[in-house]
């Protein structure tokens, strides 16, 4: 059966641990001084789903594409 | 943070029947004593039961399940075991139940196939649905990094490993690592960007496709993409073969190693055997030779008669000579006297002789050709046989220094040969069970190997310059669709564009992420290790790409060779430092850490296990670490203490001895 966030509860969705904001922290940086057009939300909503969905690569895609969906079509 | 508040065992191991042990839910070390063979291990093996649903041995081999359950409960006829292990983990409390019962039917289970699992986890008092329970366990402890929470302080050397470039476990434990630290999380956004970005690529060909003015670019630039699919798949290939290729060129290399070292045994026996040959032909002919001057040994023993008798003939020769030259003499006076009395007349003065002194030269005369007196003495030719004879012998009684030279000299090759003859059997003994073509094939499957990588190496950059002729292709059509397209190809190209700036960005992140990682890593260790060490010349700890750790001297040279103790002591800090770094919190359940260690290492580290993790679970056998040394030096770190006594040989009782 395919995982996907909208199963699991806010508490779940949370990183495991609090040194995953390390890992954000990199990222927004990089994004800040590299990459400034992409979306913040959007980068952030990456980093948790591949957190939540490393054993399990369908639900990973899965959510990714929805999360990218989501940005585009308000980007409309 | 994942925080054990129980174990219960039932039936695992020596632990009979139904035994727990409750941790505290606060921040400190737990421990657990127990001799060898008391079930030290079995514990860290019941929590990887539970979370896992393995059992590993030593080697770090995954046991039977057959022979984990108590064996004295086997014998009265109940089978299985089970544990539970209740976890706080987010603020949230679970119970995890694992099972293995015999199969119903099965009143005997004989193997692993006789034996049914279950397991189960509970948030609260809600039973979690099957597929949530594993989603919440791997993601409360992925078996991936369990390796850094669950150890056991023997394989702690495993770590080394990560000095070594291609070492598989070395890779192992690197990835590990990496998961531990959180770095897949960026590895995996990057490929899925690069899936999305392609995925968005084939859209925006079929949407072009869909319109007339842009229908001859959507299909070239389909085309071109269904090329690169069928490049990514062969590089893809190629890789993994070069990837298998280098493992079996690694452990070629190991081989051809082994080779190497027993082609040198080789030579050494071929120039072993010829200087025991040389050595026997040398003494053969030094022994002949001595032999020979052995013959005259006799004379050796007389050289100072004969030396006597030498000097005595000598003397004999010098009296006949003597003797002789007196007698010519006399003959010559007595003629000069006899020609002098013919004529009357003396043959110097020309005088008369009168009668008087006639008659007494007559006498002198008489006198002076009387026969010799040769009594005893010798004649001159058989003095001067007899002379030669002796300087003969003598001659020969010379040889003896050299006869004893040469015994020395045989004698020190014979001890040569003796020693060539022990190293011979040393070899012999070596590479007794050498197979010649076996060592052949070695060294031909290894260049073979390296043959094949360069012809892969040489694939695999001809579909790299072909994916990146491709790539230039397709950046050349999407520029043009980007002229001519629409809006519907605006919002393809939109997502495309989205995805592969969110792939670059997570590329770059990658690096930027690990690169701060290695540092904290290495800045955390180093601290550690400052702590846990008790060298005051070590300065800190280096880290390398594959998070390996080098001892540095306070005089900045890297300490390249490192005893087991000190191994231990950089793979604890090493531990410590992970366990800082990573998203991931969890107990640190260390098996008898201490084994390698002196007192003072042992201290310190027990003083700075507070600080490597929120909670501590340590087994040790008391000989290892003395309960009164723990408790002085942990204090009020010291939550808990247990003792596993011994019931009998498959039966042992955990014991509450503290808190």
């Amino acid at each position: 059966m395919r995982r996907t966030t909208k199963q699991s509860t806010p508490r779940e969705n949370a990183p495991a641990g609090g040194k995953h904001s390390d890992l954000h922290e990199t990222i927004e940086a990089l994004r800040k001084d590299k990459f400034p057009k992409l979306p913040k939300a959007l980068v952030a909503d990456i980093l948790r789903i591949e957190s939540e969905n490393l054993e399990d690569r369908h639900a990973a895609m899965a959510d990714l594409n929805e999360a990218i969906e989501n940005y585009l079509s308000k980007e409309d | 943070m994942l925080r054990i508040t129980s174990i219960t065992l039932h039936n695992f191991g020596p632990f009979k029947e139904t035994q727990s042990i409750d941790l505290s839910k606060k921040d400190g070390v737990t421990m657990i004593f127990g001799e060898n063979m008391r079930g030290k291990t079995t514990l860290i093996n019941a929590v990887r039961y539970a979370l896992f649903g393995k059992v590993l041995s030593r080697g770090e081999h995954e046991m039977a399940l057959h022979k984990i359950g108590n064996w004295e409960a086997a014998k009265d006829g109940e089978y299985g075991f089970k544990v539970i292990l209740e976890f706080e983990h987010d603020g949230q409390n679970y119970t995890l139940t694992r099972e293995c019962k015999p199969r119903s039917g099965i009143e005997e289970p004989k193997t692993d196939l006789d034996y049914t699992q279950t397991h189960y986890l509970k948030r609260g008092s809600d039973v979690l649905s099957p597929a949530d329970c594993d989603a919440t366990l791997s993601r409360v402890m992925p078996e991936q990094v369990s390796r850094f929470f669950l150890f056991d302080g023997e394989l702690l050397q495993q770590y080394e490993e990560l000095l070594m470039n291609e070492s598989e476990m070395g890779q192992d434990i690197k990835e590990a690592i990496e998961r531990i630290l959180g770095v897949p999380v960026l590895t995996s956004a990057r490929y899925d960007m690069a899936e999305l970005k392609k995925e968005a690529e084939k859209k925006e060909s079929r949407t072009a496709q869909k319109d007339q003015q842009t229908r001859e670019l959507g299909t070239q630039n389909a085309a071109q993409i269904e090329q690169r699919t069928a490049h990514e798949k062969e590089l893809d290939r190629l890789k993994k073969e070069l990837t298998g290729l280098k493992t079996t060129k690694s452990e070629n290399e190991e081989m051809v190693r082994q080779n190497e070292k027993t082609k040198a045994l080789l030579n050494e026996l071929e120039n072993l055997d010829s200087r025991v040959k040389d050595i026997d032909a040398r003494n053969k002919e030094r022994r002949e030779r001595l032999a020979s001057m052995a013959s005259n040994a006799w004379c050796w023993v007389l050289k100072p008669a004969l030396e006597e008798l030498q000097e005595r003939e000598q003397k004999a020769m010098a009296t006949i000579q003597s003797n002789a030259a007196q007698r010519e003499f006399s003959a010559r006076v007595a003629d000069q006297i006899e020609q002098a009395l013919s004529t009357s007349k003396c043959q110097v003065c020309s005088q008369k002789i009168d009668t008087k002194t006639a008659k007494a030269l007559r006498a002198q005369m008489a006198e002076l050709r009387a026969p010799p007196q040769k009594d005893g003495e010798a004649s001159l030719e058989e003095t001067v046989a007899r002379l030669k004879t002796l300087r003969e012998i003598a001659g020969n009684a010379g040889g003896k220094d050299a006869a004893i030279e040469l015994l020395f000299t045989i004698e020190d090759a014979q001890v040569e040969r003796t020693q060539c003859q022990a190293r011979i059997g040393e070899i012999r003994e070596k590479t007794k069970d050498l197979d010649e073509s076996k060592l052949r094939r070695i060294m031909t499957a290894y260049d073979k190997t390296v043959q094949d990588i360069a012809i892969v190496d040489g694939g695999i950059k001809k579909e790299q310059e072909a994916l990146k002729e491709i790539g230039e292709n397709i950046k050349r059509i999407q520029a043009e669709l980007e002229r001519i397209g629409g809006a519907d190809l605006a919002k393809e190209r939109q997502r495309r564009q989205l995805c592969a700036s969110l792939g670059e960005l997570f590329d770059k992140g990658v690096g930027v992420y690990r690169e701060r990682l290695r540092k904290k890593v290495e800045q955390d260790a180093s601290k550690l290790f400052l702590q846990l060490t008790t060298e005051p010349d070590y300065a800190s700890l280096k880290i390398n790409e594959n998070y390996g750790l080098i001892i540095v001297h306070k005089d900045g040279d890297e300490i390249q060779v490192r005893s087991a103790g000190a191994e231990h002591v950089v793979a604890l800090s090493l531990m410590g430092a992970l366990q800082r770094n990573a998203p991931l919190e969890g107990p640190i359940v260390m098996d008898s850490p201490f084994g390698r260690l002196d007192e003072g290492h042992t201290g310190r580290i027990v003083k700075a296990l507070p600080s490597m993790a929120k909670q501590v679970l340590l087994l040790v056998y008391e000989s290892e670490l003395e309960p009164q040394f723990v408790r002085n030096t942990l204090k009020g770190d010291l939550l808990r203490e247990y003792k596993i006594v011994r019931k009998s040989a498959r039966h042992s009782v955990l014991e509450q001895s503290k808190g």
